[in-house]
């Protein structure tokens, strides 16, 4: 049921399952915060293999990005994977209820256009995306979320690629990434792989019966139906 | 011949497929519940990087294969793989 709800609107909503998948897992089903995170990592890689190969198949990937960005995302990862257990956990749930908002934000922001922030000089980009690629590897590393936050304004506004290009490229990275701190997370016994199968099904289910939701579902309503969810999401992770 | 850029994304699909199969017989109750998970799990956290093993083997003239970074990804996706495989959890 965690993997269907988060499928369906993350799909419905172009934002990544990690961010509703982990505080449902944590809020709902009493998951410890780190299990939560740990087993969202896992799902996030099969949820990438899905959407990667789909977009491979459209040629919208562009690898050269995605191989240059990667070792700074996964250095980001692997640190804030093995950081996560040194850090109390209020404090990774503040974080997380921090991304919640941003998550929440993003969705109204994206309705003002294509917008961008465009450095003028092609070398000054590249060093920017590369220095700001670790980011989004510790997003992953340490709340489990996918690159909807951090990757994909990094290839969308640094780099300047294509919107649908920047989402290609960056359901490829998230797999890579989310695979090593997930391996980090399964070492140390926090992560639930019984659960896996069940929770991939129903988010590719989710995702697969998402363009039905949005039919009979105007977008406002779901955007304002996650928006206010995010909201009572991140204060009950900070509250508790 | 055919494009081999073009068998990735059914060879990523079949890995991703194969790794759920093996998820789904490690919860089953059956006594190779344990070893199938293990399959799935490698599986699965190895299915990401058949993209980067692909490419490199398919093409490595390609200009990312020119860049120092790439190799090391390579071998650090290897190390992560052979890691796995000889320690994975039950």
């Amino acid at each position: 049921m965690a993997g269907l709800v988060a499928g369906m609107v993350g799909a419905a909503l172009g934002i990544g399952g990690g961010v509703i998948l982990v505080p449902i897992l944590h809020l709902g089903f009493g998951f410890a915060l780190a299990d939560a995170v740990g087993t969202s990592l896992l799902v996030i890689v099969g949820t990438s293999i899905a959407g990667a190969a789909g977009y491979l198949d459209r040629d919208l990937v562009m690898l050269d990005v995605a191989l240059e960005l990667q070792v700074g995302s996964m250095l980001g990862a692997v640190a804030a994977a093995l950081a996560a257990p040194l850090l109390p956990e209020r404090v990774v749930a503040a974080v997380f209820a921090a991304a919640m908002v941003a998550a929440a934000l993003t969705l109204w922001l994206r309705r003002g256009g294509e917008g961008g922030f465009f450095l003028p000089e092609e070398g000054a980009r590249r060093w920017t995306a590369r220095l700001l690629a670790p980011a989004g590897g510790a997003a992953a590393g340490l709340l489990g979320i996918g690159g909807g936050l951090v990757q994909v304004p990094i290839l969308r506004l640094i780099l300047g690629l294509e919107m649908r290009r920047s989402v290609a490229t960056s359901t490829l990275m998230v797999g890579w990434t989310a695979s090593v701190a997930g391996w980090i997370y399964l070492q140390r016994g926090a992560a639930a792989p019984e659960a896996l199968p069940w929770v991939l099904a129903g988010i590719l289910l989710g995702a697969a019966l998402a363009p039905g939701l949005t039919v009979w579902m105007p977008r406002r309503l779901l955007e304002l139906g996650f928006s206010a969810a995010a909201l009572y999401g991140a204060y009950r992770m900070v509250l508790g | 011949m055919s494009d081999p850029s073009r068998s990735l994304p059914f060879l990523l699909r079949a890995t991703g497929l194969a790794a759920l199969v093996g998820l789904g017989a490690g919860a089953a109750p059956w006594e190779d519940a344990a070893l199938a998970a293990r399959i799935g799990l490698i599986l699965l956290l190895a299915a990401p990087w058949l993209v980067v093993v692909w490419s490199a083997a398919t093409d490595p003239g390609d200009a990312v294969w020119r860049r120092p970074l790439s190799i090391v990804l390579l071998l650090a996706a290897s190390a992560l793989v052979l890691v796995t495989l000889w320690t994975g959890r039950d």
